[in-house]
């Protein structure tokens, strides 16, 4: 267990690992994006309330998911690196930064475009949308704080700081809707008990949801390739990988 | 076949298709920056040797001491440096 942790520590075998599975991610995650689509908007039955504006689902909540993803993965692994000093754990907190932070600006969005035709308003300062315009500024201040520093080491160290203080938004964001009078619809998915939503719409929904957390992880290797690299270029086992 | 009833959306189409839009190129985005921050790291990196080779401290492995090996595997991370 421990020798399996510290070679993930390792930048050679990050950086060998994450080159192997990046193309086999992607393209697990078209496959089911590809699916999930094609159901969701052409096969799945209308909503009896919400009508075809419902097959919005299938791209709001696997952007919300990721976005709370992306930031518990980012402080998860800037407290890595911070108490056991591997600095491959800043490389995989600034990977997910930007992904993380576009899938937030994706929920922000679609959820605008969905609360248009549903509740008469592209944005309303509900405690779910707040939180997670919060969790946006969150994003882009854990990667203007990393690209601060004249030394990148205090860099990472205060963008990874500022990434554990701000993982209190994610149970917030999550809980919002049961904490708060909310506009927004409670738990659908993530909750004890059956997802009260019919299979016909729920498979389409999971197979989007495999293939955004599919993608993430292909995009996620692809930069923490770049990171290592950027991070390395002065150590010995760079010269073989660059001109393998 | 695409009926125009699909295209319609039941009359949500301008919010539903921005959406589906929105989203691709999303995804898109971050694929190519994904692959231009991987270029971009590559090429320095490429730079580095090619600057150390002909500078002539290019390090090998062989003549590494132990400690320096594995400070550079990332065994070893020393912050202060």
């Amino acid at each position: 267990m421990w020798t399996w942790f510290y070679r993930l520590a390792s930048p050679p075998y990050v950086y060998r690992i994450a080159g192997a599975f990046a193309p086999w991610l992607l393209l697990g995650a078209a496959l089911c994006i590809l699916y999930g689509l094609i159901d969701g908007l052409a096969f799945a039955p209308r909503d009896y309330q919400q009508g075809d504006a419902f097959r919005i689902i299938y791209v709001h909540v696997p952007a919300a998911v990721l976005s709370l993803f992306g930031y518990t993965l980012m402080a998860i692994a800037g407290g890595i690196a911070l108490i056991w000093r591997i600095k491959v754990g800043h490389a995989v907190a600034a990977a997910a930064a930007p992904v993380g932070a576009s899938f937030t600006l994706l929920a922000l969005v679609t959820g605008s475009l969905w609360g248009k035709p549903m509740w008469g308003t592209y944005w309303a300062w509900d405690p779910r949308l707040t939180s997670e315009l919060i969790l946006l500024f969150l994003y882009v201040g854990v990667m203007s704080l990393r690209v601060a520093f004249e030394d990148p080491a205090r860099g990472d160290r205060a963008a990874a700081l500022l990434a554990i203080v701000g993982v209190v938004n994610v149970p917030i964001i999550h809980y919002s809707v049961q904490w708060w009078n909310s506009l927004h619809q409670g738990a659908t998915i993530l909750k004890l008990g059956k997802p009260s939503i019919a299979g016909s719409m729920l498979w389409p929904l999971l197979a989007m949801l495999a293939g955004c957390l599919l993608f993430f992880g292909a995009v996620l290797c692809t930069r923490l390739r770049g990171e290592v690299l950027l991070r390395e270029r002065q150590a010995s086992w760079i010269r073989s990988a660059v001109t393998a | 076949m695409m009926d125009s009833a699909f295209w319609n959306m039941g009359g949500y189409a301008r919010y539903v298709w921005p959406c589906i839009g929105f989203t691709l190129g999303v995804l898109g985005w971050n694929v190519w920056s994904a692959r231009r921050l991987q270029a971009r790291a590559l090429t320095q990196a490429r730079r580095a040797v090619i600057m150390a080779r002909s500078d002539g401290t290019g390090r090998s492995a062989a003549t590494q001491t132990g400690a320096s090996r594995a400070r550079s595997d990332g065994l070893v991370r020393s912050e202060r440096t």
